[in-house]
């Protein structure tokens, strides 16, 4: 017998190395190819007085310095076509190589870099400043060669490939010039060309924008024609022929706004595709170029079980995927360098386990010298889990005494076992299923078998319920939610489980309609990924309450539904001792809340407060300021650039304190609103007094047996204040350490890091800070 | 904040505590010692050298044989094998003495330290089937001592709310039993099969506070804090973690050593190291830093491991090609600094903040706990008038200077505070940034019948009908009930208040919810098995590394089911058997029409690799699109 669940505990030991996700990094290469004209260069009163051109290229900056922090592995190349340089001194573009004239770059496809961004920073820079304009670069090249595009995209296809340290590849071409080419000759050149891009999976995305003097809508038959007599439309045919099973998802067609563009492979155009009908508007520019970096990062993909009991047991359900819509983006330490000598060095890491009672190092690694060809490559295939069992080395927990119960691998995976049974028997003959034996594979090589599902092994989530919207509490949040979509392969691709369900989108869109209707969300039991610990979710549909954007200018969450994380009992904390023993800072529902609260102050402050609402929130106006200043000063030290104590200043960098800034503005304007705050103000001084009145009372009933109470339930809460140098300098003369709280001393303590050492015990702290400070007086 | 514990078992081994009842298999004191070895194996995972434990034993026969095992010391598995060595009913003699002199001795144990500062909890184990009981009164003597050192005594009673036939002597002594219960606030009455059904106990974390400081609004900021405070309104608060997902038992390597009967500790040991190459010096020169770059190709010919312990520093990657050491002068420098506190910047209807937006852990902000009345006023009023407006803050938190700045949404709430009595707080919960935006584009769900374009669509929409059916099958598995009362504006659960035992009436699906982990709860009950039945085995070791455990344990149903996911002994029935009872029609029904059934993978459908370059691909027509989000193997792709 054995248990599939052999993956235990990935979530806390990574040492397994199948887990299928995050195994790969994207690394994608963003290539702009510009054709320049002399309306792109043209400066226009709807850009603000600047041309096209820079607009595009002020959106690749702030692209870049986006991509910097979000997609640090990415790459940018610039490129132009027709473009005159020959006029220019000192110009920062470069002729391609072994290539036709006007063909020029910025930067060739890298990875991002500071030289480049700097270089296209101060580029836009300069032009904003009216140091030097944009159009001092570049000049249309008017007698170029019109039929030169089959020798550029050639050229291009070479750069590219000579790069390989990207795996996706994103070609964003941006023209104003409805007349690529004249003769048929260059579009048959140009079809075999794409379809070199094609075959190589690098993705072409044009972008047309209006033409400036043009009355006429930008006619994009010429590249239509380009993009559609390649191969891919009868390359998709014959995929879809060659589908064993009803599944013509595969091909998520680019024909509408939720297609696949970026996220997927490069799998062509058709004559409906919206690419050809989207004409960019020169408001839209930014907003195009931005949409490059949109990617579905997919978080686990499993099944999910709609249906459970002896009938039906888990034969009814969906594949679905689960991706990233939000998540906390921080500055991590990456790397440990080695600062000695000439230059930076890589510090590398290599771990070995020890022993400890002999310090001799066990490598799990090898294997013993008889061993044969056969089973060392046998070996080699194991996980870390199964090397270490079979050098007797195991899980273990530690109990008083010194005993250590360990458990044997079997045993434990007996007790991480997370498979679920979905009952499908009757009620008293379940006992132990196999996870294998229902899943076997019985020569079932040619044809996708249908398969009675009595037990799921983890990944799965299974549905326990559905509840009302209004009953969803978001009061124990842990996580950002994950967005969940229809596998449109019914799991058939997914590398973390053995199957899938048939006609998955239908499922799974006949739910998201019926939740969204009926307003309810559903309650899913389960483990997103395999050996992961089973948790609690709520799945809750988008663009209904509480979860959609309500966003004018902006686009609503894609449809789906969140995977909200719901607590376990254990997850919860308790409040602080004092909210319990405060006994006066407590009501009953059925008195009002007085006593607790002040009605004139409740009403005052809604007065006030009801002239401070937002409509919405949209994280697109907040950069977070902590890390774009930490990238700030990265940057002005890599550069050798020093900042200004302006440029340092909190409210250069802050967002946020621009907006209380704004709003202690709008608050102060108004004389009624100040008059209100005011008002409040005097009330709460009002209640303190009468507080202090009280308090004196009370101090004087107050004083035996419920002090010491009062004392320790304070002690616990309440942060004593922290202390200065002199505070501790006046406690070493006296020798009065002991009157400190562990909090003080160790924020003392922590000023002084480097001097004094830390300590868990007090004594040893007070030990420490006081050799610090006796070494110092000599 | 766990505090030292001082725990008594008093364990009746009366002649009657071995038979067995009709009903169960196992002789009364076998099915009352579970708790008490449950709580042991319990307290030896704890590994905590503080509490103390002793074991009574009311051992009766022509005279009373009371024995106490207690060692003012940690205790160890080898005190619990003597303890569970002792646990046996070594007389037939029929008793006259009564269970009530033991008691008392055993309260006396506590007495010795009484000065102490201990947890002091009095175990009864018994079912009172013996001699028969006349009166308490002695032992009401001890009901002062318990309450001023605030001693609990808990009796557990086997079959005491059984209605199957007692003897009178049982019926007797329960009633007196009752009896002293009512007049004895500190000694509780229970019954065994009940404390078996909840053996887990929770374990509470103590509350720390991570910010102290203030909720303000109108503060002028970039003036001097102290000067604008007037016309402003500011309260003080405190912020303490609301939710922190628990890894209950965090284990160990162990190496064991088979021939001496003996398991040792595992470390890992890290090694920290930089490359030198061999030979050529220049090519590593060549292109400026790029042994900076993470390809750990196994080239260890070229190269040679010198080692560099303690001499490295954290770096940080700008980008590919730039690379910096983060010492703690420039850590500092790039931190922005800001005054700490919680700064209103807004209101909000709460319906209009997407959860989305969620992306942090939820934290309580309670008003300061010495403070004056008119803060908790003011604080208490604050929450009042947004739950009147059925709105929320977003706010600015900067924990304390030089710490991340961040916006949140501050959620006003009530808590139960058992006994019916509520208290106003907020949750803090950190919002989405736009650099936390990772939008991607997804088929939409919806068919948008004015779009002729989905002509080439492939994907198959459900009809009407079937949307009319996942309508029933949603109904048919609604766990709410219509009339309840909303309670979203409301926490109630039985750990938010650190006193546990706090009774929260009021069971419904909410707290049937809010079970204990089943991962955790299956782990630590097979871990505290292992523990009480390897005492019948000579060693620890041999029993552990005997393959017959594994059988042992594996005889037993072990997979998870909706019936036993949610903690039994608080889940009402009725929502459990609506789980788990479903009325499969409606779902057979819709089953059928959306015609899914399960697939098994193909081998060819499972081949994960792209096994050749694109451009072979294209020509090899057997061979499938590889699915992008799979991420291919870069090696292979660039062949």
């Amino acid at each position: 017998m054995s248990y599939n669940n052999s993956q235990y505990g990935a979530e806390s030991d990574n040492e397994d190395d199948n887990n299928g996700y995050k195994q790969y990094e994207i690394k994608d290469g963003f290539i702009f190819l510009i054709e320049v004209s002399s309306d792109l260069l043209k400066p226009l009163p709807e850009l603000d007085n600047k041309s096209q051109l820079f607009t595009i290229l002020e959106a690749i900056n702030d692209l870049m310095s986006e991509l910097v922090m979000t997609m640090r592995s990415s790459g940018v190349g610039i490129y132009f076509y027709n473009c005159d340089t020959s006029e220019v001194k000192n110009s920062v573009l470069r002729p391609m190589k072994n290539s036709t004239n006007g063909f020029v770059k910025l930067f060739k496809l890298n990875s991002l870099n500071l030289q480049n961004m700097k270089l296209l920073n101060d580029l836009v820079n300069d032009d904003i400043q009216s140091v030097r304009s944009i159009s001092h670069y570049f000049d249309y090249l008017n007698n170029h060669d019109t039929e030169n595009l089959p020798i550029i995209f050639n050229r291009l296809l070479d750069e590219i490939r000579a790069k390989k340290e990207f795996n996706r590849y994103k070609l964003l071409w941006i023209t104003n010039n409805p007349q690529p080419y004249t003769k048929t000759q260059t579009k048959e050149s140009l079809w075999r060309t794409i379809n070199d891009y094609y075959n190589y999976n690098h993705y072409i995305n044009p972008i047309f924008l209006n033409p400036t003097n043009s009355t006429q809508p930008f006619d994009t038959s010429l590249y239509k024609d380009i993009f559609i007599n390649t191969n891919y439309l009868s390359q998709t045919r014959v995929k879809q022929e060659d589908q064993p099973f009803n599944n013509v998802n595969e091909n998520e067609n680019d024909d509408d706004d939720d297609d696949d563009r970026f996220g997927g492979s490069f799998k062509g155009y058709n004559k409906d595709s919206s690419v050809f009908k989207t004409i960019v508007l020169n408001n839209q520019i930014r907003e195009s170029i931005f949409r490059i970096k949109e990617v579905r990062r997919i978080q686990f993909a499993c099944n999910l079980i709609l249906s459970d009991g002896p009938e039906v047991g888990g034969n009814f359900g969906c594949s679905v995927k689960g991706y990233t819509l939000y998540n906390k983006e921080q500055y991590r330490a990456q790397l440990r360098l080695h600062n000695k000598g000439e230059s930076l060095k890589k510090v590398f890491t290599e771990s070995s386990l020890v022993n400890t009672a002999n310090g001799e190092i066990i490598d799990i690694e090898k294997l013993s010298n008889h061993a044969s060809q056969e089973e060392i490559a046998n070996y080699k295939k194991k996980s870390a889990s199964e090397k270490k069992a079979q050098n007797n080395i195991f899980k273990g927990h530690e109990i008083s005494g010194g005993d250590v119960v360990f458990l044997k691998k079997n045993v434990e995976e007996l007790m991480t076992n997370y498979t679920f049974d979905h009952n499908i028997v009757d009620e008293f003959g379940f006992g132990i299923h196999d996870a294998d034996e229902d899943e076997d594979e019985n020569g079932s090589n040619e044809n996708n078998v249908t398969k009675q599902v009595k037990i799921t092994a983890s990944p799965y989530l299974k549905l326990v319920g559905f509840r009302n919207i209004d009953k969803l509490d978001i009061t124990y949040n842990s996580k950002p939610p994950i967005f969940v979509t229809a596998d449109l392969n019914d799991g058939l691709r997914s590398s973390s489980s053995k199957g899938g369900y048939k006609n998955s989108f239908t499922t799974f869109s006949a739910l998201y309609q019926s939740c969204t209707k009926l307003k309810k969300f559903a309650v899913l039991f389960g483990c997103i990924r395999k050996g992961a610990k089973p948790t609690l979710y709520a799945f809750y549909p988008t663009r209904i309450e509480y979860s959609t954007r309500n966003q004018q200018n902006e686009q609503d969450f894609p449809q789906g539904f969140l995977l909200i994380r719901l607590p376990w009992i254990e997850d919860v904390r308790s409040l602080p001792d004092i909210m319990y023993h405060f006994k006066g800072n407590q009501f009953e529902t059925d008195e009002t809340s007085n006593g607790v609260t002040s009605d004139e102050l409740v009403f005052n402050l809604k007065k006030l407060f009801s002239q401070f609402f937002y409509d919405t929130y949209s994280p697109s106006d907040y950069p977070s300021p902590s890390l774009n200043y930490f990238y700030k000063i990265i940057k002005s030290e890599l550069l050798q650039i020093s900042l200004s104590d302006e440029d340092k200043k909190l409210i250069k960098n802050d967002v946020s304190v621009l907006k209380l800034s704004e709003l202690r503005g709008y608050l102060m304007n108004d004389p009624n609103r100040v008059q209100l705050v005011e008002k409040i103000n005097a009330l709460l001084s009002e209640l303190s007094h009468e507080d202090e009145a009280k308090r004196k009372i009370q101090n004087d009933e107050d004083t035996t047996s419920s002090t010491k109470k009062r004392k320790t339930a304070q002690g616990q809460s309440a942060v004593a204040p922290p202390v200065d140098e002199d505070g501790i300098l006046q406690a070493w003369k006296n020798d009065e350490f002991g009157k400190f709280t562990v909090p003080q001393l160790k924020s003392f303590q922590q000023k002084y890091r480097d001097k004094i050492k830390s300590a868990t015990k007090k004594q040893d702290l007070i030990d420490n800070i006081k050799q610090f400070l006796d070494s110092r007086e000599v | 904040m766990a505090s030292k514990e001082y725990t008594i078992f008093l364990v009746d081994l009366s002649p009657s505590m071995g038979l067995k009842y009709a009903t169960r298999n196992i002789t009364d004191l076998e099915f009352g010692l579970i708790y008490v070895y449950d709580y042991l194996a319990n307290l030896l995972l704890k590994n905590r050298k503080s509490d103390r434990i002793a074991l009574a034993l009311h051992n009766p026969g022509d005279h009373l044989n009371f024995e106490i095992l207690y060692d003012d010391e940690q205790f160890t598995y080898e005190k619990f094998k003597q303890f569970a060595s002792k646990l046996k009913i070594t007389r037939d003699i029929p008793d006259n003495n009564d269970l009530v002199k033991s008691v008392e001795l055993a309260l006396d144990q506590f007495k010795s330290k009484i000065h102490l500062k201990f947890k002091r909890q009095l175990h009864i184990i018994s079912n009172v089937a013996s001699t028969s009981l006349n009166n308490l009164d002695e032992i009401s003597e001890y009901s002062q001592m318990c309450s001023q050192y605030n001693i609990g005594v808990s009796m557990n009673i086997i079959d005491l709310n059984s209605q199957l036939d007692k003897s009178v002597t049982k019926i007797k002594n329960e009633t007196v039993w009752q009896q002293l219960s009512h007049t004895w606030s500190n000694f509780k009455l229970k019954d065994t099969e009940q404390v078996n059904k909840s053996l887990s106990e929770l374990k509470v974390v103590g509350p720390r506070s991570y910010f102290s400081g203030q909720i303000r609004f109108g503060t002028d900021v970039e003036a001097d804090s102290e000067l604008s405070t007037n016309s402003a309104i500011t309260i003080d608060v405190q912020a303490y973690p609301a939710v922190k997902p628990e890894n209950i038992i965090k284990g160990h390597d162990y190496i064991l050593d088979p021939a001496n009967h003996t398991v040792h500790k595992v470390k890992r040991v890290t090694k920290y190291y930089i490359k030198k190459y061999k030979g050529n010096d220049n090519e590593e020169e060549e292109e400026g830093d790029d042994d900076l770059n993470e390809d750990d190709e196994d080239d260890a010919d070229i190269f040679e491991k010198i080692q560099v312990e303690g001499e490295h520093e954290p770096g940080f990657k700008f980008s590919q090609r730039d690379i910096i050491v983060i010492n703690r002068d420039l850590q500092e420098m790039s931190k922005l600094t800001a005054e700490p506190g919680i700064d209103i910047l807004g209101f909000i209807k709460s319906k209009n903040l997407p959860i989305a937006y969620l992306t942090g852990a939820s934290s309580y902000i309670v008003p300061l706990g010495d403070s004056p009345s008119s803060n908790y006023i003011a604080f208490n009023s604050l929450a009042k008038s947004l739950l009147d407006m059925e709105s929320l803050a977003i706010v600015r938190l900067v924990v304390s200077s030089g710490k991340e700045i961040t916006l949140n949404a501050l959620v006003p709430k009530l808590v139960e505070m058992g006994d019916s009595k509520y208290s106003y707080i907020f949750i803090v919960t950190r919002l989405a940034f736009k650099e936390d935006e990772k939008m991607g584009r997804f088929p939409t769900l919806i068919t948008e019948s004015s779009q002729q374009e989905t002509t080439n669509d492939s994907r198959n929409f459900p009809s009407n009908e079937i949307i009319h059916d996942m309508d029933s099958f949603i109904n048919s598995k609604s766990l709410d009930h219509e009339d309840e009362k909303l309670f979203t504006d409301y926490i109630s659960n039985r750990k938010v208040t650190e006193n546990v035992h706090t009774n929260i009436n009021n069971i419904n699906i909410d707290s049937m919810l809010l079970s204990e982990s089943p991962s955790a709860k299956k782990y630590l009950h097979y871990l505290k098995r292992i523990i009480s039945s390897s005492t019948r085995s000579e060693s620890l070791f041999d029993y552990l590394n005997n393959d017959k455990l594994f059988s042992e344990l594996s005889s037993d149903a072990n997979l998870f089911r909706l019936s036993n996911i949610f903690n039994e002994s608080q889940t009402p029935g009725n929502y459990l058997d609506k789980i788990t009872h479903p009325d499969n029609q409606v779902t057979l029904k819709l089953f059928k029409k959306l015609d899914t059934s399960y697939l098994l993978q193909t081998q060819k459908q499972k081949r994960r690799k792209v096994a050749a370059s694109a451009f072979e691909r294209f020509f090899d027509k057997d061979t499938k699109q590889e699915n992008f989000d799979s991420f291919f193997d870069v090696g292979d792709i660039l062949n």
